[in-house]
């Protein structure tokens, strides 16, 4: 079997042995499955099944990438820079291994850079940012490279990862703070991808000098570019000119960083992770004070600032208070009488707070190595100030000063860190509102407090007054068995009393359960054809003129043949309940005067309506109040000042009653007698 | 065998039951019907071996009732008097409401019982009878 033209070799995994499928020329469509190895070590002669296969491979330098699903063989070949240029652009052609899978008809069915960006992702993953634009470069056949993030929230390029450059190969950062610069131009530019002549290209680039062509791939990195949130820029070098990428290789490419620094931001997580423990899980209302001495400090130790310091205004919105700091004197709590920031004060602090827009300025003075010529100065201290937005509104302001690293000196901050501390005002602006909210809660709740007591208060009155009938209605029938024992069964008086008492009671009950279930009574709400006399007058009459007369030495006048013939519609217990509590009010409040009875009658007058009058000779109804006396809850200054019992809702209810049977009840007289009517339609005969 | 017993409580009905009960056992009741009367009477207290007291009075027009809500302190207030004057005097909360609805001051002293009215009388007086030992 022949094999020519071969550039890398593919083993695709089956099961435990890999299996490697190789073709001839492009213009060749067969494919042969060439060898099947089961080992670990592929270049373990013991482990090729097909030995001829193994005296291709062996012999050879070969460059191995492995994981679970492939092993690749790449050859081992001299540098760039002594191929042809012709033969580096064929061989650009034809570089991926995956050409000879897709020209296969057997089992791998995937697209070319689809295998390629699982293959290069499962190889990128394991490794950092540096490696992986490396590994790129690399695998793309560019010759240099360099990667710049853009932190929109600080109008600041950093170069992260740069082939070439010294400081940043020497791990530090370099920064670019211009308003205009080729890095801003293209993020602008609304192109993902941009490819020059370096030598049309009017900056020069110290480090690539020697470069023909750059391409600028941008990655927006985690957001969208519009909205906040970092862009990344990779140029790719290369020494020939008309170098460049297609769009697949481009997508390819973006989502590989991606994910390369999704690894990365692990770091980032497990620190906000970290800080989440300090505070995020300690807070609870009224602890807003010590939650915010323990960010500043955790900002400071875990994030390496040199200070910390957190602003919230006051209630009234006028000044900005420093209530937390951290720096070489003070560990939390602020302890020295620092003076409040006004609105119309000329501070950046301010500015932040009442613009609610961060506020960025860097001393690069500090800085050990030679700064590259792109980098400048912009402020004078290595300060940044956030926002702490509450609603959209900024209502308060998170500084920071001096990033510090590991060996003590002052280094930039990063977008990570920018990132991170925009998560820490989110997190105070949140514990603010919720305090707030909770302070507000607070005061309604103290208010509804004292509602709920007069709840209390009146679910006790309520109970007493249902539980004292139901105990003598539920003893009664034993007393009156424990009676007729000794008694004869002629003696009726007793007796009599006795179940007179009983139906009494029960009523009662009955009307006082009602009165404060009024949505049910509505529910079961029924019009039928009533005789005023028999329905409504007669059982009220004559069950309770015993009662008040015998319990509170009260007479009912009352002569029920005045109501003969009279028909109305309605409900029979509604309108019941209704007459009863006007009844019930003329009563209670006869009780300490010196005429004690009152009067139920009729006025003769109209055709359509029929009128009942309660009237009762106690003491009048004022004057200011002769509106609100049918108000829910409403109750007499008078009926209050003489502690005469009641609830302020017998009138209410009557009227709501009445007038769902399209009557009135109005007060008609307001002393000597004090008088309701009521005005019902009337139901004719026929 | 408790001799003689106060009744505060403004249901006559349920005291003209109750006393009833009582008679059968051989004991004598007082009724005191209003607030005012416990202020003005409490000197005969004295001679009761108990008291019977529903905390829930109507109140009474003595300045002592002034500060208290009318119906739902009166009880606690008419106690408290009684309790000033005697301080070991037996007193039964006989009422309707729960006994968790009671000041617990009140329910904590070991000279307070509590019966329930809802109680069949003869249950109530056998009771009263074994609280008095």
């Amino acid at each position: 079997m022949k094999i020519s033209n071969i550039d890398s070799i593919v083993f695709y995994r089956v099961n435990d042995k890999y299996v490697s499928m190789i073709t001839q020329k492009e213009s060749d469509k067969k494919s042969y499955p060439i060898s099947i190895f089961s080992g670990k070590d592929i270049f373990n002669e013991s482990d090729f099944i097909d030995f001829s296969f193994y005296e291709i491979i062996k012999g050879k330098k070969w460059r191995k990438f492995e994981n679970n699903e492939f092993i690749i063989l790449t050859p081992i070949v001299a540098p760039i820079a002594v191929m042809s240029r012709d033969l580096f652009l064929t061989r650009r052609k034809e570089r991926w291994p995956i050409d000879i899978l897709v020209h296969s008809e057997n089992i791998i069915k995937s697209k070319k850079f689809d295998l390629l960006y699982n293959i290069l992702i499962k190889i990128t993953s394991r490794r950092n940012l540096n490696e992986c634009v490396s590994l790129i470069a690399q695998q793309y056949y560019f010759d240099a490279y360099s990667f710049w993030k853009y932190n929109k929230l600080t109008s600041t390029f950093t170069c992260e990862v740069s082939s070439r450059d010294v400081n940043c190969q020497a791990g530090y950062i370099c920064i670019i703070n211009k308003p205009t610069n080729q890095l801003s131009e293209f993020i602008n530019s609304g192109k993902c991808i941009d490819t020059r002549e370096l030598s049309k290209d009017c900056h020069n680039y110290n480090y690539f000098s020697d470069m023909q062509t750059i391409n600028r791939i941008k990655i927006p990195l985690g957001e969208a570019i519009n909205d906040k949130g970092e862009v990344g820029v990779l140029n790719l070098f290369s020494k020939y000119s008309d170098f460049s990428l297609s769009d697949t290789e481009y997508e390819t490419i973006v989502n590989i960083i991606n994910l390369v620094l999704r690894e990365e931001q692990k770091d980032e997580i497990a620190l906000l992770q970290e800080l989440e423990n300090v505070f995020i899980n300690k807070y609870s209302f009224g602890n807003l004070q010590e939650i915010l001495f323990k960010i500043v400090v955790a900002v400071c130790d875990k994030i390496k600032f040199e200070t910390c310091a957190i602003f919230l205004e006051d209630e009234k919105q006028e000044k900005l208070q420093l209530v937390a700091l951290k720096d070489s004197q003070t560990n939390g709590k602020p302890n020295k009488n620092y003076q409040c920031y006004l609105r119309n004060d000329v501070s950046k602090t301010v500015n932040t707070w009442i613009k609610g827009m961060a506020h960025f300025s860097y001393d690069l003075k500090s800085t050990p190595s030679k700064l590259p010529v792109e980098s400048t100065v912009s402020d004078e201290k290595n300060c940044l100030g956030l926002p702490i937005k509450s609603d959209d509104r900024s209502v308060g302001v998170l500084r920071v000063k001096n990033k510090i690293n590991n060996n003590g000196n002052v280094v930039h901050f990063s977008p990570s860190d920018s990132r991170i501390l925009e998560w820490v005002c989110s997190s105070i602006a949140h514990f603010y509102k919720i305090e707030t909210r909770y302070k507000e809660l607070d005061d309604k709740v103290k208010k509804t407090g004292a509602d709920y007591h007069l709840l209390q208060d009146f679910i006790k009155a309520f109970t007493h007054e249902v539980r004292t009938p139901v105990s003598i209605f539920c003893t009664a029938p034993e007393m009156i068995k424990h009676r007729l024992n000794g008694y004869n069964i002629a003696d009726n008086d007793k007796i009599f009393k006795y179940l007179t008492d009983i139906h009494v009671l029960g009523e009662r009950l009955l009307y006082i359960s009602k009165i404060y279930t009024i949505d049910q009574l509505w529910e079961s709400y029924k019009c039928e054809k009533l005789s005023l006399q028999t329905k409504l007058i007669y059982p009220i009459y004559n069950l309770s003129k015993y009662y008040y007369l015998e319990t509170k030495g009260i007479e009912f006048i009352c002569n029920p043949n005045d109501f003969a013939n009279v028909y109305i519609f309605g409900d029979i217990n509604l309108l019941g309940i209704a007459l009863n509590a006007l009844i019930d009010n003329a009563a209670k409040y006869s009780q300490d005067v010196s005429r004690k009875y009152f009067i139920l009658s009729r006025n003769k007058s109209h055709h359509n309506v029929v009128e009942i009058v309660i009237s009762n000779y106690g003491f009048p109804i004022q004057k200011n109040e002769r509106n609100l006396i049918f108000d829910k809850n409403y109750r007499g200054s008078l009926a209050k000042m003489r502690k005469i019992s009641g609830s302020g809702i017998g009138l209410y209810l009557s009227k709501e009653i009445i007038v769902k049977h399209k009557g009135e009840l109005i007060l008609a007289s307001a002393e000597n007698p004090v008088s309701f009517v009521i005005r019902l339609p009337l139901a004719h005969e026929g | 065998m408790h001799k003689k017993i106060f009744i505060i409580d403004d249901d006559d009905m349920f005291v003209r039951y109750i006393k009833e009960a009582f008679y059968e056992k051989s004991i004598d009741c007082t009724h005191i019907r209003s607030a005012d009367e416990v202020v003005v009477n409490i000197a005969t207290l004295n001679s009761t071996d108990c008291v019977l007291l529903d905390i829930m009075m109507p109140s009474g027009s003595s300045s002592v009732f002034d500060d208290a809500k009318p119906n739902i302190e009166t009880g606690e207030v008419l106690y408290q008097i009684i309790r000033n004057a005697y301080p070991e005097k037996l007193v039964v909360i006989l009422t309707n409401i729960d006994a968790d609805k009671i000041d617990s001051n009140i329910m904590r002293d070991h000279h307070v019982k509590y019966l329930s009215k809802t109680n069949k009388f003869q249950d109530i007086v056998g009771s009263i009878i074994k609280f008095g030992g």
